[in-house]
Order: structure tokens, then C-alpha cells, then sequence
């Protein structure tokens, strides 16, 4: 049982990123966790259209392009996710009346999509400059099959004999999940030793958010 | 969202600059920008930018009956997706025009100009060939979408390996890779497309940016191969009222001589990606991680980053513990903002969500809504089997 381990060891995947690297976006970040690759792109706040509109607060359309054909309901599954996550992190109420675009784009899958679409439109979005209450950050993780034991930000190999993977993303501040996202079946106390184990996870990737935005920022 | 409107000052600058010869961007008027290709991790992937104009392309193969006219050859598919990430004023879903134009060219360039080898791809005849699947994203647009899609295409179609498959007369086995090495495609010759832009006072230049594509008065767009041979031509006035003189005999030795060089460019970063590929040497190569340089201010590149997790164990079981003993306390202690809102259900709903509990994948709150010991055992009692 994974409770009587008494340290564990993990590895991320190297994580790489581009900032502003599209000139058409109001914010843009390539990011890559290992081969997983997504780029996003911000536009906004902007005009909307009347029936979008809503007068107290910003609203937030994604859209989600996957690399081969056209969008699946898994595409749209994390559009609603990625929608719903930066919902709560940014600042709605202060540009009532327009809009924001987040588009995603899927350039290569090799595990963990959803955490790093999440993790790229985060980055997006400070790149872009709008306000917000807080960064998040999301951690993808799986019980293996034969061991029952946890594996942080499995690849696309390590994913054939996984028994389940959660994705959760985490706020800045509180460190409280915005978001969950599970396939496959485990008990209770796995489930819940993966939610304390992604979450001390994620401080790292809010160490790197914070590394790559005082690189550029301090020059701006 | 709809599209700026070009203001005159832009117009009007725009058009004083290529009256003297000189571009926004200060290259001479036949220069194009400089191409760079990146190839993904799976065959046939590339990524393609051609100054800021970036594209994604992805082909992929499946194995379908031929159409009854041509029961001996494979089909090609080209679809475009001009996503609003590539510019505002796309939208995502409906194909809209500038899309259609940019796969109807891509079709004439690369299918009908017959350049890949489709009696290659079939394995039954009248029954099974390989069709194939072109899929290109633009991610960002800064003028001459065709000509980076084009560059796209053919890097991908050269990089692209389809797995093998023997036929016993009934059946048809797909070899995995691990089985047997997968099979380039037959290419007969090698098509690029090449741009050209005509202004009110004559001057034509090559490789648009955005801006000038919407300043010129007339468009060509040729596609050519590395032997100097024609294989599509697009000419298309954007203004109604102006006419220009012969551009196409004016342009067409430069576009020649400029898509043997880019064919050449293409090849040779294609055969570089494929050798390491088969020598498995991940040294020296142009993959998406190379896209990112590392000395560039916006750029951040970690390593593997290797953590040590504290004891998850101890406080965890301690808290098992306690709600064992004691319900009210674990309330307390794993409060995430939603426990509250679930009110206390009734016996029966309760022990069905127990029971979905191990494999329900929105049960988080399943330890916390807890209130009365009872039904605290059978979830305790699950997980023991369950482990």
C-alpha cells in the first residue's frame, strides 16, 4: 500500500515554454511538459456579441482545435474545463460587458493533455496582462495497475498500465482544487493521496510561472 | 469578430514604401522570409513558420474502400483549419471561404498535379487502400497562408511513414512498428507554392506579409516543383477596377529558381530528421523542443525536475484515524469550500454513492459529507477490500 512508503521520489517532466511567440495574440505561450505540446493564445477583453453578453462580469469563450480533424466531445470536455478554471481566476467583474478568446491548439500528445492545456492558457493569460485573483496550476497523476503505486506526470508509455489519472488543478493562493478532472477506479484513500501529492506538486510549477515571468518582465 | 478595417494611413504608407522599393520589414521586393521547420515526435508532423506565419501539419493514414472510378489507388485529403488562434476574425467550426481557397489551391497543387504515388497505397484492389489525411492549422497569421501551408504539407508528406501490411487473400495485418519498420511514401516530384503580391503602381513583390496582402490590388500564386515545371496557378484580382500588366512571365523565373532552392532546403531537413529517427540519435535534430531557443528572453527551458514529497502518510492515516473515531473532526480537517454544500442524503442514495465511490471520478466529497457512523463503516469497509 502506498501509505507505508515513507519517501517518495518523483519525477516531472522537463517543461519548456515560449512566451508572446504569436503576433496576433494579445498573449500567447507555447508550452511543452515532456513531448506534450499545446500552444495558447488570448485575445481580449473585447466587444461581444449580444446574446454572449453578459453586464456584470467578463466572459470567457475557449476554443480548443485538436491536431487531426474536427473537435471530438473530449475536446470539448476540456474546453468546458479550461472555460470553468479561468473563470475563477480571473478578475470577471472588472471588464463587464466584453469578452475574452482563449485559443488552444493541440500541436502533440503524449500524456497529460489536459494539465498542460491548463497550464499553457495560465501562462497565456499572465502573459496577457489581465488581472487576476490567482494563477493556477494543474498536476496530472496515475495509480499503476500492478503496483497501486502514484506516478507524478506520467508520459504516454506509463499510461498504458495505469488503473486510473486524475488531473487537478490548484489555486496559487489557498492551494484549494479548482478543478478535477479522473478516469478509472480507486478507492477513496488513493484518491485522496494523489490530491495531497499533486498539490504539493504544483508549487513547482507555480516556481517555474514565477521564474519565466520575472525573466521577461523585469526587462519590460 | 470582424476583421480591422485597413486605415489610409496604412494604405497610403504601405503603398509609398513599395513605390520606392522598400518593405515594412526591410527586405528588397523578390526576398521571401526565412522558412523554419520543426517535426513533432510522430511521423508525418511538422511545424512550419515562414517569418511570423506558423502552421501545423498532420498527416495521418486509415485504410478504406477506393472510389469505383479509380478502384486501384489511394485517396489524398487536404483540410484547412483557419482557427481564431491564427487570427481574430476567423471563426472556429464553419469553414469559411479563405479556407476553402486555401484547400482547393493545396488540392491542385499536391493531388492534382499527381505527386504522390497512390497506386502505391492500395492493398485490395476495388477493396482496401490507405487514405490518407492531411490536416493543417495555421496558428498564427501574418500574411501568405498558402505558401507556409504548402511548405507544411510537403515537409509532412516526406517525413510521413505508413505501417506496412500483408495481405493473405481474406485477411489484411496491420504491422505495428515493433513488428516491421514503417514505409515512406513515393513522392514523383516535389511541389511548393510561391506568392506574389501586384500594387497600384505596378511593383510586385514576393512572400506577403498581412498587411501588403490587403494593400495589393492583385494576387498570384504559382506552384512549382524542383524540376521548373508548373503545377498550379492561382491569378486573382482583389480590387475590381485595376488591371495589371503580365505579371506571370515577369515572376515566373524567380518563383522557379526560389522553389528549387526551398525544395532543396525542405529535402535536406527532412532527411536529417528521418536519419536520426532510424539511427534512434536524438543529438542533433529539429524537433518542437528545438523551436524554443534557449537564450531568448521569453524562453524558459527546465530540465527534469526531480521532487522529494513529504510523508504523505503519516498525518493522512492520523486523519483516517480520526475519522474512524470521530466524524465531526475529519469535517474540520478536510474542508476544500465544497464539503459544506452537500446537504446529509438519505439512507439508500448514500449507499449507492458508497458503492461508486471506488470508481466514481466525482467523489471527492465522499469522505467529508459523512455524518453519521453507520455509513461511515461501509466506506471504510470498501476501501480495505478495494486495497
Amino acid at each position: 500500500m502506498v501509505e507505508e512508503d515513507t519517501e517518495i521520489d518523483c519525477v516531472l517532466r522537463p517543461m519548456n515554454c515560449e512566451i508572446n511567440l504569436l503576433s496576433r495574440s494579445d498573449g500567447s505561450t507555447m508550452f511543452m511538459q515532456g513531448d506534450t505540446t499545446i500552444v495558447a493564445g488570448i485575445n481580449g477583453p473585447m466587444e461581444v456579441k449580444s446574446q454572449k453578453m453578459a453586464y456584470d462580469k467578463l466572459s470567457i469563450e475557449v476554443t480548443y482545435t485538436p491536431l487531426t480533424g474536427p473537435a471530438k466531445v473530449d475536446d470539448r470536455l476540456i474546453e468546458t474545463y479550461i472555460r470553468e478554471s479561468c473563470e475563477s481566476a480571473i478578475l470577471v467583474s472588472l471588464h463587464p460587458n466584453t469578452m475574452i478568446c482563449i485559443n488552444l491548439q493541440e500541436v502533440q500528445d503524449s500524456g497529460g493533455l489536459l494539465a498542460c492545456a491548463i497550464n499553457a492558457s495560465c501562462l497565456a493569460l499572465i502573459n496577457s496582462g489581465l488581472s487576476m485573483k490567482f494563477t493556477i496550476a494543474a498536476v496530472s497523476c496515475m495509480i499503476e495497475k500492478e503496483t497501486g503505486k502514484i506516478i507524478m506526470d506520467p508520459d504516454n508509455t506509463q499510461l498504458k498500465n495505469a488503473k486510473a489519472e486524475f488531473t487537478y488543478a490548484f489555486d496559487s493562493i489557498n492551494k484549494d482544487i479548482v478543478c478535477c478532472h479522473s478516469v478509472g477506479r480507486f478507492s477513496q484513500s488513493e484518491f485522496l493521496a494523489s490530491v495531497d501529492k499533486c498539490k504539493q506538486v504544483s508549487q513547482f510549477i507555480f516556481d517555474f510561472y514565477r521564474e519565466i515571468t520575472k525573466k521577461y518582465a523585469n526587462t519590460v | 469578430m470582424r476583421e480591422v478595417p485597413l486605415t489610409n494611413c496604412e494604405r497610403n504608407f504601405v503603398n509609398k514604401c513599395i513605390e520606392e522599393e522598400t518593405r515594412l520589414d526591410g527586405r528588397r521586393l523578390l526576398q521571401p522570409r526565412p522558412v523554419k521547420i520543426y517535426f513533432g515526435s510522430k511521423w508525418g508532423c511538422c511545424m512550419v513558420s515562414l517569418g511570423h506565419t506558423k502552421a501545423i501539419a498532420q498527416v495521418s493514414c486509415d485504410i478504406r474502400q477506393p472510389k469505383t472510378f479509380r478502384p486501384n489507388e489511394g485517396t489524398i485529403y487536404i483540410n484547412v483549419e483557419l482557427a481564431p488562434l491564427a487570427a481574430q476574425h476567423f471563426e472556429s467550426g464553419r469553414q469559411s471561404e479563405a479556407a476553402i481557397l486555401i484547400s482547393r489551391q493545396l488540392e491542385k497543387c499536391f493531388k492534382d498535379s499527381k505527386c504522390v504515388d497512390l497506386e502505391s497505397l492500395c492493398i485490395v484492389a476495388d477493396k482496401k487502400v490507405w487514405s490518407l489525411r492531411i490536416d493543417i492549422n495555421i496558428i498564427n497569421h501574418d500574411g501568405n497562408l498558402i505558401d507556409c501551408a504548402s511548405i507544411a504539407v510537403l515537409a509532412a508528406l516526406m517525413h510521413f511513414h505508413r505501417p506496412d501490411v500483408t495481405s493473405t487473400g481474406e485477411e489484411i495485418i496491420i504491422h505495428p512498428a515493433s513488428e516491421k519498420d514503417f514505409l515512406p511514401l513515393t513522392l514523383f516530384h516535389y511541389p511548393v507554392c510561391v506568392s506574389f503580391i501586384t500594387f497600384e503602381n505596378g511593383n510586385t513583390i514576393m512572400d506577403p506579409t498581412y498587411i501588403e496582402e490587403r494593400v495589393g490590388v492583385a494576387e498570384l500564386t504559382l506552384g512549382m516543383n524542383s524540376y521548373r515545371e508548373l503545377c498550379s496557378l492561382h491569378f486573382d484580382y482583389l480590387t475590381k477596377t485595376m488591371t495589371v500588366e503580365d505579371v506571370i512571365s515577369a515572376v515566373s523565373n524567380h518563383a522557379a529558381n526560389y522553389a528549387t532552392k526551398l525544395v532543396q532546403d525542405i529535402k535536406e531537413a527532412v532527411a536529417k530528421d528521418v536519419q536520426s529517427r532510424y539511427k534512434k540519435d536524438d543529438s542533433d535534430t529539429s524537433r518542437f523542443k528545438e523551436s524554443i531557443q534557449t537564450n531568448k528572453i521569453t524562453t524558459m527551458i527546465s530540465d527534469h525536475i526531480s521532487i522529494k514529497l513529504q510523508k504523505w502518510d503519516e498525518t493522512m492515516i492520523e486523519d483516517h484515524a480520526e475519522i474512524e473515531n470521530n466524524n465531526k473532526s475529519c469535517i474540520i480537517k478536510h474542508e476544500e469550500g465544497s464539503a459544506e454544500l452537500i446537504s446529509v442524503f438519505d439512507d439508500s442514495i448514500n449507499k449507492e454513492e458508497s458503492f461508486n465511490s471506488t470508481y466514481d471520478s466525482d467523489s471527492d466529497n465522499q469522505c467529508l459529507e459523512l455524518s453519521n457512523p453507520e455509513k461511515k463503516h461501509i466506506i471504510i469497509d470498501l476501501v480495505d477490500d478495494s486495497d
